[in-house]
């Protein structure tokens, strides 16, 4: 469950202000926000996401009003409540894809065992690619990665940002399938930003910023 | 999973940063503490070789030579004195005690040093095996010298003419071990002593036959020597003429500390002889040496802070290359001090592992070093650093790499997740 009262924001030295439209999903609503650049799109997802705190305006996500958390507290709900999904970078360079699943879990404080993190990458067909160095892997498997990293611990929200900007019409399509099937899954609610009209109808409920 | 396993694999993926900092890092530790240690060792060495020989009385000459020949054992004597010159010089209340050295032959190049028995007490060397010489031809060895030779008592050798081993000048008479000394660490080690007697007599034998052979060619050395030659060639066993006889120098010590300012002098000046102060000889001589220790230590500072630059930017190429990870990692759930932790654990592995092998580095030099030393100056030198001095070392290196840590992670305080993540695009 996702509501936003009348937020605005203003980043520290620009001379705008953000409004954005009061957003409210039941539990397991997905949503599409679409925008042209510099409307706001990732500023949204980044207050949705507890990158940012607004200037005014509240967030509720399930029971908590992340507006009032502290930065600590806020760190530590995003870790346990929060599924971010990338246009490029999905996950930590250095790690092998299972380390990186494995650090998310470890970050997000919930447990969760290798059981868990196997079954899903078999079911996001990366099964193979486990002990790979993610520099390694092909945009789609990527993409694919950065699915699991955003729903291997059980979010409330998934929230994707241009998630299928640089993948080809097939990818686009898989990608897409398996967010929703993800988000039905963890019964938690998606919301994508993009200027992607391929995703469109996919999606029910959508606002333009 | 936890963050030292992040730390390793960060340090894993940036394979030559990270042993290029350990290198650099370990290499200045090992030229930091190896000066210290070498500085050290050899001061001690020195003051420790002094014992309570507070002045050296010799022939005419170079007061250094003089005091490194006599005292430290090292370079070639100045000449000799007479005995009974030396004898009267020292007869005074303001001298505690006056050893007569003298020098002469060498076995497989260890000197041996005719002198009396308060010989080693300067040393306050004690007996492991045996018990003192008594009689002409009976030696004490000191401790290398014993293992370096494995010589036991009862062992016999002949020596050889000088203080460098040769095949050509080896005297017939037979030295007898009579004893062996503890270790000390000090110069006594590597000596062979005996009795003053032991020294005469070998040459005056020699110079017996060689008198014969070589008429008077090197009269002017041992011109002295000869009159005696012919003195007892037929009376064995007469009574020895000691105040006639050579020297090498008189080790003496001052009874009141007030002697050195006017006995040296007056050595000097009214004989022709001359004293040397060993503690102000070797001051001048640290004074020379001191220069290149400091240079080489001065290099090693340059190298440290070398390599606390390396390690800082080992770790900021890291925060800033990977800023996108590190605001991934903010986005999973890691606080700020979980990421500082991150790199600051990535930080310790460069330094223990640079300290490791900065030690090992500093160990094995050294015994390498020590193993020429023993081979060419037949004395173990190097002594353990103290603690204090291995801290101060650490303490200064920690503080570069606390420094490094601390500059590097500042980027991290700073970081603004959301601009890092929308600039991705």
């Amino acid at each position: 469950m996702i509501k936003t009262e009348s937020l605005t924001f203003r980043y520290p030295k620009g001379d705008e202000d953000f409004h954005f439209p009061d957003i409210h999903l039941s539990s397991e609503e997905d949503l599409l926000i679409l925008g042209k650049s510099g409307k706001g799109k990732t500023t949204l997802l980044h207050l949705l996401a507890g990158l940012l705190q607004p200037v005014s305006g509240q967030i509720v996500i399930g029971e908590t009003n992340t507006s009032t958390l502290s930065a600590r507290a806020l760190d530590a709900f995003r870790g346990r409540q929060i599924g971010l999904v990338f246009q490029n970078n999905h996950a930590v360079q250095s790690l092998t894809v299972f380390k990186n699943l494995q650090a998310r879990l470890f970050f997000s404080k919930k447990g969760g065992n290798e059981g868990t993190i196997n079954e899903l990458l078999k079911e996001l067909g990366l099964s193979e690619l486990k002990d790979r160095k993610t520099k390694t892997l092909s945009e789609g498997q990527l993409q694919r990665l950065g699915i699991a990293m955003a729903v291997v611990h059980g979010p409330k929200v998934i929230l994707a940002d241009e998630p299928t900007s640089s993948l080809d019409d097939e990818n686009c399509q898989i990608v897409i399938d398996l967010l929703k099937k993800q988000a039905a899954k963890n019964g938690a609610n998606l919301i994508v930003i993009t200027h992607d009209n391929r995703v469109k109808p996919f999606f029910q409920k959508s606002i333009t910023l | 999973m936890n963050i030292w396993k992040i730390s390793w694999a960060n340090i894993k993926s940036k394979p030559l940063y990270s042993i290029l900092s350990v290198l650099m890092l370990s290499l200045s530790i090992a030229l930091l503490l190896g000066i210290q240690q070498i500085k050290t060792s050899f001061e001690y060495q020195m003051e420790n070789n002094l014992g309570d020989i507070s002045m050296v009385i010799g022939a005419k000459g170079s007061p250094l030579q003089l005091v490194l020949a006599s005292v430290l054992h090292l370079d070639n004597p100045t000449g000799n004195i007479n005995y009974g010159e030396a004898k009267k010089v020292t007869k005074t209340p303001l001298i505690k005690k006056a050893i007569p050295i003298s020098y002469g032959d060498n076995y497989k190049g260890y000197r041996i040093v005719g002198t009396v028995e308060g010989f080693t007490d300067i040393y306050k060397a004690e007996y492991a095996e045996g018990k003192p010489f008594e009689h002409s031809m009976e030696v004490v060895l000191g401790a290398s010298v014993a293992q370096l030779l494995d010589l036991k008592i009862g062992d016999t050798f002949q020596s050889s003419h000088g203080l460098v081993e040769n095949q050509v000048e080896v005297h017939d008479d037979e030295f007898k071990v009579v004893g062996i000394l503890a270790p000390t660490q000090k110069v006594v080690d590597r000596l062979i002593i005996t009795n003053l007697e032991s020294i005469w007599d070998v040459h005056d034998h020699d110079h017996d036959e060689d008198s014969k052979d070589h008429k008077h060619n090197d009269h002017d050395e041992h011109e002295h020597d000869h009159d005696h030659d012919h003195d007892h060639e037929h009376k064995e066993k007469e009574v020895i003429d000691y105040d006639e006889k050579s020297i090498t120098s008189m080790l003496v010590s001052f009874r009141s500390p007030t002697a050195v300012l006017s006995l040296p002098r007056s050595i000097n000046e009214k004989t022709n002889m001359q004293a040397a102060l060993p503690k102000y000889e070797l001051d001048r001589l640290y004074q020379f040496t001191g220069v290149g220790l400091d240079t080489i230590t001065w290099i090693a500072y340059v190298i440290l802070v070398i390599s606390g630059l390396i390690i800082f930017i080992s770790l900021y190429k890291m925060v800033k290359d990977r800023a996108f990870d590190l605001a991934l990692l903010r986005t999973y759930g890691a606080s700020n001090g979980q990421l500082i932790k991150m790199v600051t654990y990535e930080g310790l592995v460069i330094v223990v592992g640079g300290f490791i092998l900065g030690l090992t580095i500093t160990k094995a030099g050294l015994y390498l070093l020590l193993r020429i030393f023993e081979n060419s100056k037949r004395q173990s030198i190097i002594m353990d650093l103290s603690l204090t001095e291995m801290l101060n070392v650490i303490g200064l290196v920690l503080v570069m790499i606390v420094l490094s840590i601390a500059l590097a992670i500042y980027p991290i305080i700073k970081m603004n997740i959301s601009t890092i993540l929308s600039n991705e695009k």
